[in-house]
């Protein structure tokens, strides 16, 4: 299993982006958490497909569920600042870092 | 206590129901052991989905070479026949493909870096009369059990393989269909794995039965019909006594007598002694399933495999000629003494 931190995609940066969750995922229910794995290789790992699973859970949970709508980071990090009562800069940059791992996983997609 | 609960939830791939118990059902356990079992959860899931994925891509990799398969056991059962395919897990991927189109299908997965755990006694035995192969990959995670038919031995002989196929049901899996047997086959194909797998049989499909069994969806006409056609009565039944008496199912709920009206002939009874003999061996199974055979042509091409296999299966598996012949004197000198304790007993 992962966390999801790898290196990421440069397209995150761009604010008009939206994302959601890609088609074609292999995921489980797994007790509080989820568990998430592309069901190809993303283009981002250059083929390799020995990864393991993304282990969503806690915010990254919140997160993953709001992404199942398309949403730009930005509407994203608004609903997690509200949700959690944070600092909107401090969750804007966690929220980005947290797209670009998704991303690079290959579980999200852009949507536009 | 916990510990052996959890070994045995993990060994017999049930950690998603002891969850489902202890989340849905209000079974009380402290922290730490919802959290071990949290883990626990996640480590065999995690593996699932890893296999599934590797699952799409061998499916892919036939579909290349023009070869369609089914998708048996864990993953078809997890996704169609559980509430949630977390209750479910697995520990290899089990395809089958159709006798026609065997070679191709070896080739292609050969091709792909698959290797054969074992070579095949001669060519073609395994495209007329195995159950299958199991391979293996350098780089990738998971075995494949390669299906031609249901089982080892004479009741995977018996198997009328037009029928395995006449029907399917189509399940999504990582954003495409992938096919399974229906529910009747599968039913039937749990049957086989509970009956003639391991000794004793492992609770993952006496659950599987169960599971179809009490879903109310199963047409008893048409398993009473394959279980008839494929001549394995004793099998089915066997499967079924085996569920209710380990599981401790609700007798109203048996389907046997009630909904299901099996009679066992006594060939298949002697035939099911050998799966389930402490003597049981491939001799035994080979023994059995020359008398299944209905041609003479195909006992003695079957016999002539299995004499005079070639050298590279005699190499592989046994490590040279003499040690095949050692390995075949022991077996019958430790069947012979089983015999003589089976009969003193």
């Amino acid at each position: 299993m992962s966390d999801g931190r790898t290196t990421g995609d440069p397209t995150v940066g761009d604010d008009k982006a939206r994302w959601r969750q890609a088609d074609g995922l292999l995921s489980r229910r797994a007790g509080s958490a989820e568990l998430a794995l592309a069901a190809r290789a993303p283009v981002a790992n250059g083929g390799n497909d020995h990864s393991g699973p993304v282990l969503l859970s806690g915010t990254a949970l919140v997160l993953w569920d709001l992404l199942r709508d398309p949403i730009t980071v930005e509407a994203l990090a608004a609903e997690v600042a509200q949700l959690y009562a944070a600092d909107p800069e401090t969750v804007r940059r966690d929220v980005s870092e947290a797209v670009e791992a998704f991303s690079s996983h290959g579980i999200l997609d852009r949507a536009d | 206590m916990w510990t052996a609960v959890l070994d045995s939830c993990r060994a017999q791939r049930m950690l998603g129901l002891l969850w489902a118990l202890a989340s849905e059902e209000g079974v009380d356990l402290d922290e730490d052991q919802g959290e071990q079992l949290e883990h626990e959860l996640r480590e065999a899931l995690a593996g699932d989905l890893i296999r599934e994925r590797e699952l799409l891509r061998l499916v892919e990799v036939l579909e290349a070479a023009g070869v369609e398969a089914r998708v048996l056991k864990g993953p078809a059962v997890a996704h169609l026949d559980y509430p949630d395919p977390a209750m479910r897990s697995f520990a290899d991927v089990d395809l089958l493909v159709r006798p026609g189109e065997w070679d191709r299908a070896v080739a292609a997965l050969c091709g792909d870096g698959w290797l054969r755990t074992y070579f095949e006694p001669r060519p073609g035995f395994d495209r007329r009369f195995s159950k299958g192969t199991v391979l293996t990959h350098p780089d990738r995670p998971v075995e494949v059990d390669l299906h031609r038919t249901l089982a080892l031995g004479p009741f995977g002989l018996t198997v009328n393989l037009g029928d395995l196929w006449a029907s399917g049901q189509a399940f999504e899996l990582g954003g495409r269909s992938v096919t399974a047997l229906d529910l009747e086959r599968r039913l039937i194909h749990a049957c086989y794995h509970a009956a003639l797998g391991d000794l004793p049989a492992r609770f993952v499909p006496l659950r599987d039965i169960a599971q179809m069994s009490l879903s109310g969806g199963a047409n008893w006409d048409v398993v009473r019909d394959l279980t008839s056609r494929w001549g394995a009565e004793a099998v089915v039944s066997r499967a079924f006594e085996l569920t209710w008496e380990k599981l401790e199912l609700p007798a109203e709920a048996y389907p046997l007598g009630t909904q299901l009206w099996l009679d066992v002939p006594d060939r298949q009874r002697g035939a099911l002694g050998v799966y389930l003999s402490k003597r049981r061996t491939s001799v035994g199974l080979t023994v059995a399933s020359v008398a299944v055979l209905p041609k003479i042509s195909d006992k003695a091409r079957f016999v002539a495999c299995l004499a005079f296999p070639q050298r590279s299966y005699v190499q592989q598996r046994y490590g040279g000629s003499a040690e095949r012949w050692r390995s075949a004197a022991s077996t019958l000198l430790s069947s012979r003494k089983a015999a003589r304790s089976d009969r003193s007993r």
